[in-house]
């Protein structure tokens, strides 16, 4: 998946560049945002009943790309959960959930100093469990969801970051039926508060 | 270059631990119930998956591994379930322990490993646990005054179990065969012994049986001639 993405990045660049002479339509424009996040796991599955809520972490987010008001961001987000069912999950102290996104958002009002920016969010998701130092497996799986991203200008260069969204999350874990749901399937709502530098 | 090869072989295995597979989760499912056969509830199931240690003499040594894998307790019927991510293949051996630490006895369930699972779950069964105070140590002694005859098996009816108990034969039988002749009995009861001997000069099994008075004592000693 992060080959993909580092295709799709590259693939991208040349696009940009070679539109941009042309056009101007289709622009390169890097912005960076790093961000603290948390989640809150929903429903009856493995990360919402088997770790202790509230899950935080943290994120970088790279825009690469502009098309009129489209906009293309890629994500790396880390968050780590304490595991607090041991008998569904094993004696596993905490989960590390690593996700890949690619993000397609559209910019509302720019000209105001406060800007949303509704975006569509798809990516690799990897859970990685461990007790101590002890390894104890991967599980991977997609996410895909939806938000928005609200912007508050403090100056030409640093602007105030905050995200709500929801997002869906597919494993393939491999157990008995009656647990095989309760492994393959999440979801989240998320709050994120950061900082983009233009 | 052999010896940087040699090297670098034994850094491997030294590296070797047991791995896991997180997207194969394993389910075990058992029961627990007390001597009179009621439900045992709110006692702790442990699940380990050990490996034991491995070498080849001044090339490397990997030592014996134990990890703490999966843990769960039983609810008011004494029903456990425990899901754990599966072992791969450098492991020996996943036990089951029930009630290490409380007023029964501990009991161990070895020599599983994932073949042992169907559709990625195993039933133990149901385990039943004595209270400690209540049970007896007894040992059986061989003492052969026949060189043509040889002892095949013992049978115990009563009350009795094990702390150890193989969830298949092991095998290793000569394990096996010591392994059944010591037992721990309830007190006061009357229990049955049989076993089986062989006359290899004629090639007849012959059973013998005998009741046994365990009575208040904490350990006992029976000795079958044969």
């Amino acid at each position: 998946m992060k080959k993909y993405i580092f295709l799709l990045i590259l693939f991208s660049s040349f696009t940009a560049w070679s539109q941009d002479k042309a056009d101007k339509k289709v622009q390169l424009k890097p912005e960076l945002s790093i961000a603290f996040v948390s989640h809150i796991y929903l429903g009856d599955n493995y990360l919402s009943k088997g770790h202790k809520q509230l899950a935080i972490g943290a994120l970088l987010k790279l825009n690469i790309l502009r098309y009129q008001q489209f906009l293309l961001a890629f994500e790396y987000e880390k968050t780590t959960l304490q595991v607090d069912d041991f008998e569904i999950g094993g004696n596993i102290d905490k989960t590390n959930i690593n996700t890949f996104r690619g993000i397609l958002s559209y910019r509302i009002s720019e000209s105001n100093k406060i800007v949303f920016d509704p975006h569509l969010k798809f990516g690799s998701v990897d859970l990685r469990q461990k007790n101590g130092s002890k390894f104890y497996g991967n599980q991977q799986g997609n996410t895909l969801g939806f938000g928005t991203d609200i912007f508050y200008k403090l100056n030409k260069t640093y602007i105030l970051f905050s995200n709500i969204g929801y997002n869906y999350y597919f494993f393939r874990v491999n157990t008995t039926n009656e647990f095989v749901d309760y492994f393959n399937h999440a979801s989240s709502l998320n709050i994120t508060i950061g900082l983009k530098i233009n | 270059m052999k010896k940087t090869l040699l090297l670098l072989v034994a850094l491997f295995f030294l590296s070797c631990e047991i791995e896991y597979d997180g997207e194969t989760k394993l389910v075990v499912k058992g029961k627990v119930l007390l001597e009179n056969n009621l439900p045992l509830s709110n006692h702790e199931v442990k699940l380990f998956v050990r490996r034991e240690s491995s070498s080849i003499p001044f090339i490397f040594y990997v030592p014996s591994e134990t990890n703490f894998v999966g843990k769960a307790t039983t609810n008011e019927n004494g029903d456990y379930t425990m899901v754990i991510p599966k072992p791969k293949s450098n492991y020996n051996e996943i036990i089951i322990e029930i009630n290490s630490n409380s007023p029964y006895h501990k009991r161990q369930i070895r020599n599983i490993d994932s073949d042992d699972f169907s559709n990625f779950e195993l039933n133990i069964g149901t385990e039943k646990l004595f209270q400690r105070e209540n049970l007896a140590n007894l040992y059986i002694n061989l003492n052969q005054v026949n060189a043509n005859f040889q002892f095949l098996n013992i049978n115990y009816i009563g009350d009795y179990t094990d702390e150890i108990k193989y969830f298949k034969p092991l095998s290793d039988e000569y394990i096996d065969y010591f392994d059944n002749l010591s037992k721990l009995v309830k007190k006061n009861q009357e229990l049955v012994i049989q076993w089986e001997v062989r006359n290899n000069s004629t090639n007849i099994v012959s059973t013998f049986e005998e009741l046994l008075i365990i009575d208040e004592q904490e350990s006992i000693q029976f000795t079958i001639n044969y």
